[in-house]
């Protein structure tokens, strides 16, 4: 099957909660309990204020789009026959933060694409995580109709 | 010459380029050396240049990860290493290492010191293809974890949609990128060993190129190629002394990276660039500015960046690289002839090393019919490891 080749999360260990979140259809980031600095990726001290301590806060899966790129060539495996494909970059906003993940983007021909539009999380459970995809906010609550 | 200037009122003080060489650049069927073999031969050529005997070089900056300093000393027969370091800054590794070969020259623990690279980037392991997943660093597993899986992570897959966001946010055409694609390889029809000589494009042949991913289509990305080139440094001082016909001077040379570091996507402002902080040190230690530039050798790994880099460097103010670079203001014979040897796009992937012995070229007069008249000032950068950022302010003395 195409999909078992495709390149998975190696480090589900390394960010368990991210990963027992997506599962659960949740997505939680990294904030700093010291100063409160949100962050992403996940990293082992705070940079603002050098703590290593850190809870792990959910965010509102919605977000905006920050930006794309439509993939017409892929090298890699288990994606050959996906392109044309569109990866992008979400802005979410969380406990006062904001951070910028990068995902599938779903639910739209990728000429349709712009700065800005609505985007809501896609939880797709792999292995021992879910990978996070987005759709448009408008597909998705049509998908859900 | 201000007396402010970093480069030094003596000439002990101030660091020069003695000498420069290139090996062949090359594609199918490849280079038939190894990385090393390239590298050495790129050195060889260089110290030949500087008309050195290569004892006398002391001082080794291995600005990429294709060989050691160790294997470098042993295959030159160096007597003695002074001053040794290696350079991680993906393709900003080259002209980063000029900052350290020039530090290292002015400060008197190095004579001579020289910079080689090379690399098989057409037949030996494909950049583009390599996905590491074994992961030693936090960018590789933010690449592994966060990027791969979902069909994306190599370079251009990056990057592109950093041009993207300009080209959304401050309106930047394509044809923009048609431009430097197109500057590149007009330059290229004018050198005789560029790869891509004798294959001319219009921006309809821009424009008609299949997407590989958008907005870069096959003519934004930088060419695969196999070869070398080296440069080797000295103070203007020991120049003289040994009769040097023509030194470069470096008169600044920086490096810098945004942070963080290791993820170009979570920036504060995405646009911020290693070249965002190390351009204004460079050119205040030069005491030059972007106005006194009569080139810019421009490290093209693909269009957008060369855009980025020129607008970073101060050539126009952020969000205006799109319409500087049209209209034919960075061909020769425009304001900013940019990338006069073809650059990555259309004259060889030598790691950006090209843009240096390309920049020394024209400052030596020795440009042939790509030469700009009168050039006795120019700035070359380089770019890598997701925006990390290097340049080099060169002059005559
Ligand atoms: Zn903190």
């Amino acid at each position: 099957m195409t999909t078992t080749e495709r390149p998975r999360p190696a480090g589900y260990d390394d960010h368990r909660p991210f990963w027992d979140g997506a599962a659960a259809g949740r997505l939680v980031v990294q904030r700093c309990t010291q100063c409160g600095a949100v962050r992403w990726p996940p990293r082992i001290l705070c940079g603002a204020c050098l703590s290593p301590e850190v809870e792990w806060v959910e965010a509102t899966p919605t977000g905006s789009l920050f930006t794309w790129t439509v993939i017409h060539h892929t090298t890699l495996a288990g994606f050959k026959d996906d392109p044309p494909y569109a990866v992008g970059l979400v802005e979410v906003t969380v406990a006062g933060g904001l951070v910028r993940m990068l995902g599938g983007i779903r639910g739209c021909a990728p000429s349709e694409l712009q700065v800005g539009m609505a985007l809501r999380a896609q939880f797709e459970v792999v292995d021992d995580g879910a990978l996070v995809n987005w759709v448009l906010v408008g597909d998705d609550e049509r998908q859900e109709t | 010459m201000s007396p402010a200037t970093g480069a030094g009122t003596s000439p002990g003080d101030i660091a020069c380029i003695v000498g420069v060489g290139e090996t062949d650049h090359c594609r199918a069927p490849g280079s038939g050396l190894s990385n090393l073999g390239l590298i050495l031969q790129a050195a060889r050529r260089a110290v030949a240049d500087a008309g050195i005997d290569v004892r006398q070089v002391n001082g080794v900056v291995a600005p990429y990860l294709n060989a050691s300093v160790e294997e470098i000393e042993d295959n030159l027969g160096l007597r003695r290493v002074d001053y040794s370091v290696q350079i991680n800054m993906g393709g900003a590794s080259p002209v980063a290492s000029l900052m350290h070969a020039a530090m290292a020259v002015r400060s008197g623990r190095a004579k001579f010191v020289v910079v080689p690279i090379g690399w098989n980037g057409y037949s030996g392991v494909r950049a583009r293809e390599t996905s590491d997943r074994s992961a030693p660093t936090t960018f590789r597993k933010v690449v592994r974890d966060y990027y791969l899986p979902y069909g994306t992570g190599a370079p251009p897959q990056v990057y592109a949609q950093m041009a993207r966001r300009h080209m959304q946010v401050f309106g930047t055409p394509e044809e923009a990128l048609g431009s430097v694609a197109l500057a590149c390889r007009r330059h290229a029809q004018l050198h005789p060993h560029a790869l891509m000589r004798d294959r001319t494009m219009t921006m309809e042949d821009y424009l008609a190129s299949p997407w590989i991913v958008a907005p870069y289509r096959r003519f934004d990305c930088c060419i695969d190629s196999d070869g070398g080139a080296a440069c080797v440094v000295a103070s203007l001082e020991t120049a003289r002394r040994i009769g040097t016909p023509q030194p470069i001077v470096i008169a600044a040379a920086a490096e810098g990276r945004a942070a963080p570091g290791s993820e170009i996507f979570n920036r504060p402002d995405v646009f911020d660039i290693g070249l965002t902080a190390a351009a204004p040190l460079a050119w205040e230690e030069a005491g030059l500015g972007p106005e006194d530039m009569a080139f810019a050798q421009i490290y093209d790994c693909f269009t957008f960046e060369v855009i980025q880099q020129l607008e970073e460097l101060g050539f126009c103010a952020r969000g205006e690289g799109g319409r500087f670079v049209m209209g034919g203001r960075i061909e020769l014979g425009g304001a900013l002839p940019v990338n006069t040897h073809g650059g990555l796009l259309s004259h060889a992937h030598a790691l950006g090393m090209n843009h240096v012995v390309e920049a020394v070229r024209q400052l030596r007069g020795a440009a042939g019919v790509a030469q700009v008249e009168g050039a006795s000032t120019g700035v070359v950068t380089g770019w890598g490891d997701m925006g990390d950022g290097s340049l080099a302010v060169l002059r005559r003395p």
